[in-house]
C-alpha cells in the first residue's frame, strides 16, 4: 500500500468513527448524560475557549506538566546513566529502581498530599515520579548499547573522555533518550492529571472532576479533546526531533501510536 | 633504523577465573623504519595484545617499547565505523580525535577517498556500504591522521577474496608512495607472503627472541604465474617448519 493511500484510509476511518457517533447520539440510542454527541461537544468547547477559565486551567497543567518533565528528564537520566555506566552504583541502585518501577505509582498519591499537600506540588511530584522511569530505563540501554570498540577506536585516535562523550557517547545514547522522553510525556501528563483529580483548585483534572460532577458532559468531553490533542502535539514534536536524530538508521518508521 | 624496538616485553591479565593469564612472555622484537612487518600466528596468540602495546592502548607489565616520536594510527579487524556519521565524516574521526582538524582536512580526506573508490559514497552512511567499503574507510581514517606507523590487525579476514585482493593492493601502493611503517597482524601465510618484508612467527605462547623470516621475493609479487609459484614454496615451507599444521586447524 502507498503511503498516501494509508493516509486517506486512516482519515476515512475516523471520520467514519465520527460519524456513526453521531448518528448513534441523534437516533436516541444513547441518554445523553452518559455520552454527548460530536456536534454537542465542539458547541461546548467553543463556548469553553471563548472563557478565560479554560485557558488558565490549562497554563496551570501545561506549567505542572513541564515541571514535572524537566524534572524527570534530568533525574531519569542521570541516574539511568550512572547505573549504565557503573557497575557498582548498578548493584546498588537497582534493586530500589525495581521495587519502585513495579509499583504502580498512583498508589503514592495519598503519601504525597500527605508529604508536599494539593497543588502544583503534587501535581510535578508524581508526574515527574511516573516519568522518570521509562526515561530512566531508556537512557540506561542507552549506555549499555554503547560499542566499546568504538571507545577503543577513539583512544586508538588519541581521544580523551571529553571528546568520547560528545562523538560516541552523547549520539548513540540520544535515540535512546528521546524514546524514553516520547513514552515519559504520557506518563508526566497522567500523573499531573491524577493529581489533580485528587485534589486541587484548577487545572485540566480539576475542571475534569467538576464538570462531572455537575453532568457537564459534552464540556468534559471537550477537555478530554483538548488534552489529546495536547499530548498528541508533544508526541508528534518529540517524534520530529527523534527524526532528525536517528536519520542515519537504516529502519527509521515512526513508531505506532504516532504520526 | 628501527621504528619499533620492544625489549623483553611480558603482559599477563588477570583471568575472570582468578588465576593470572600470561600472553607474552618477554617478547623482543625490531621492526625497521619503512618496512612491511607481519606478524603471523594462530588466534590467541597475543598479535591483537602487542599491536595494543606498541599503540599505547594497553601497558607491559614489564620490559621496554621503544616507538619513538612517532605518529601512529590503527586498522582494527572490524571496520567500527560509526553508524550516525556519514563515510566523509568517518575519515574525519581521527583528526577529530586528535583535535587535529582544519580547513584543509576536508579536502583532504575527500582527496583520498576518491582514490580509494569512495567518491560517490561520501555522503551514505554505514549501513549502505558493503564490507569491502567500510574497510576501505577504516584504512582512510586511519592515513588521514599522516601515520608515520600503521598498525593493522587482520584488517581484511572478513572481506571475499576479490575484495582482500583489491584492498591488499591499495595498501601496497599507499604503503610505497608514503613511505609507511606498517606492522601487519594476520592469520593466514599466504597473506603475509604477498605483502610482507618480514614476518614474525608466533607460536601459541610468544616468548624470547621471535622467530623472524624474511619473504625474499621480488615485488610486484603475485602477478606472474612464477611470482605466485615462488610465494606458494614460501608458504608451505614456512607452514611446514613453524608450524607444523598449527594455522590450518586453527578455528577461522
Amino acid at each position: 500500500m502507498t503511503p498516501s493511500r494509508g493516509r486517506w484510509l486512516s482519515l476515512a476511518s475516523v471520520a467514519l468513527f465520527f460519524i456513526v457517533w453521531e448518528a448513534v447520539c441523534r437516533a436516541g440510542w444513547i441518554n445523553p448524560v452518559l455520552l454527548s454527541a460530536p456536534s454537542g461537544i465542539v458547541a461546548a468547547g467553543m463556548v469553553l475557549l471563548s472563557h478565560s477559565m479554560i485557558w488558565l486551567d490549562l497554563a496551570y497543567t501545561a506549567l505542572a506538566f513541564v515541571m514535572a518533565l524537566g524534572v524527570a528528564i534530568v533525574g531519569g537520566a542521570v541516574v539511568g546513566g550512572v547505573i549504565g555506566y557503573s557497575r557498582t552504583a548498578y548493584f546498588v541502585v537497582n534493586p530500589f529502581v525495581v521495587a519502585i518501577n513495579g509499583l504502580p505509582k498512583v498508589v503514592l498519591m495519598p503519601l504525597v498530599v500527605l508529604w508536599v499537600g494539593i497543588g502544583s506540588a503534587a501535581s510535578v511530584f508524581l508526574g515527574a515520579v511516573m516519568a522518570s522511569f521509562p526515561i530512566l530505563t531508556a537512557t540506561f540501554s542507552g549506555i549499555r548499547a554503547l560499542d566499546p570498540d568504538h571507545v577503543r577506536l577513539a583512544r586508538s585516535f588519541g581521544a580523551g573522555p571529553r571528546v568520547i562523550a560528545r562523538t560516541i557517547v552523547a549520539p548513540g545514547v540520544a535515540p535512546y533518550l528521546l524514546s524514553g522522553i516520547r513514552v515519559g510525556l504520557n506518563y508526566a501528563m497522567v500523573g499531573v492529571l491524577i493529581a489533580e483529580f485528587f485534589g486541587a483548585s484548577q487545572g485540566v483534572g480539576y475542571r475534569m472532576m467538576l464538570l462531572m460532577a455537575n453532568f457537564e458532559v459534552a464540556s468534559f468531553f471537550a477537555y478530554l479533546l483538548i488534552v489529546a490533542a495536547f499530548t498528541l502535539a508533544t508526541t508528534s514534536l518529540l517524534q520530529a526531533v527523534e527524526r532528525r536524530v536517528t536519520h542515519w538508521r537504516p529502519d527509521a518508521l515512526s513508531p505506532i501510536g504516532g504520526m | 633504523m628501527s621504528a619499533v624496538r620492544l625489549s623483553k616485553v611480558s603482559k599477563g591479565f588477570v583471568q575472570s577465573g582468578g588465576g593470572p593469564l600470561s600472553v607474552l612472555d618477554a617478547v623482543s622484537l625490531e621492526v625497521r623504519t619503512g618496512e612491511f612487518f607481519a606478524m603471523v600466528g594462530p588466534s590467541g596468540c597475543g598479535k591483537t595484545t602487542l599491536l595494543d602495546l606498541v599503540m599505547g592502548l594497553t601497558e607491559p607489565s614489564s620490559g621496554r617499547i621503544d616507538v619513538g616520536a612517532q605518529r601512529a594510527a590503527m586498522v582494527f579487524q572490524r571496520p567500527h565505523l560509526l553508524p550516525w556519521r556519514t563515510v566523509l565524516d568517518n575519515a574525519l574521526y581521527g583528526l577529530e580525535c586528535r583535535g587535529e582538524l582544519d580547513a584543509q582536512s576536508r579536502e583532504r580526506a575527500v582527496g583520498l577517498l576518491q582514490r580509494m573508490k569512495l567518491g560517490d559514497h561520501l555522503q551514505e552512511h554505514p549501513h549502505q556500504l558493503s564490507e569491502g567499503m567500510k574497510q576501505r574507510v577504516n584504512l582512510a581514517r586511519a592515513l588521514l591522521v599522516d601515520p608515520q606507523l600503521l598498525l593493522m590487525d587482520e584488517p581484511f579476514s572478513a572481506l571475499d577474496p576479490a575484495t582482500r585482493r583489491d584492498l591488499q593492493d591499495d595498501l601496497l601502493a599507499l604503503w610505497t608512495e608514503r613511505g609507511l611503517t606498517v606492522i601487519f597482524v594476520s592469520h593466514s601465510l599466504p597473506e603475509v607472503a604477498l605483502l610482507a618484508d618480514r614476518v614474525a612467527v608466533m607460536g601459541h605462547k610468544p616468548r624470547g627472541e621471535l622467530t623472524i623470516l624474511a619473504v625474499d621475493a621480488a615485488r610486484p609479487r603475485g602477478a606472474t604465474a612464477d611470482s605466485q609459484r615462488v610465494l606458494a614454496e614460501w608458504v608451505e615451507a614456512v607452514e611446514s617448519e613453524h608450524f607444523g599444521g598449527l594455522l590450518k586447524r586453527c578455528p577461522r
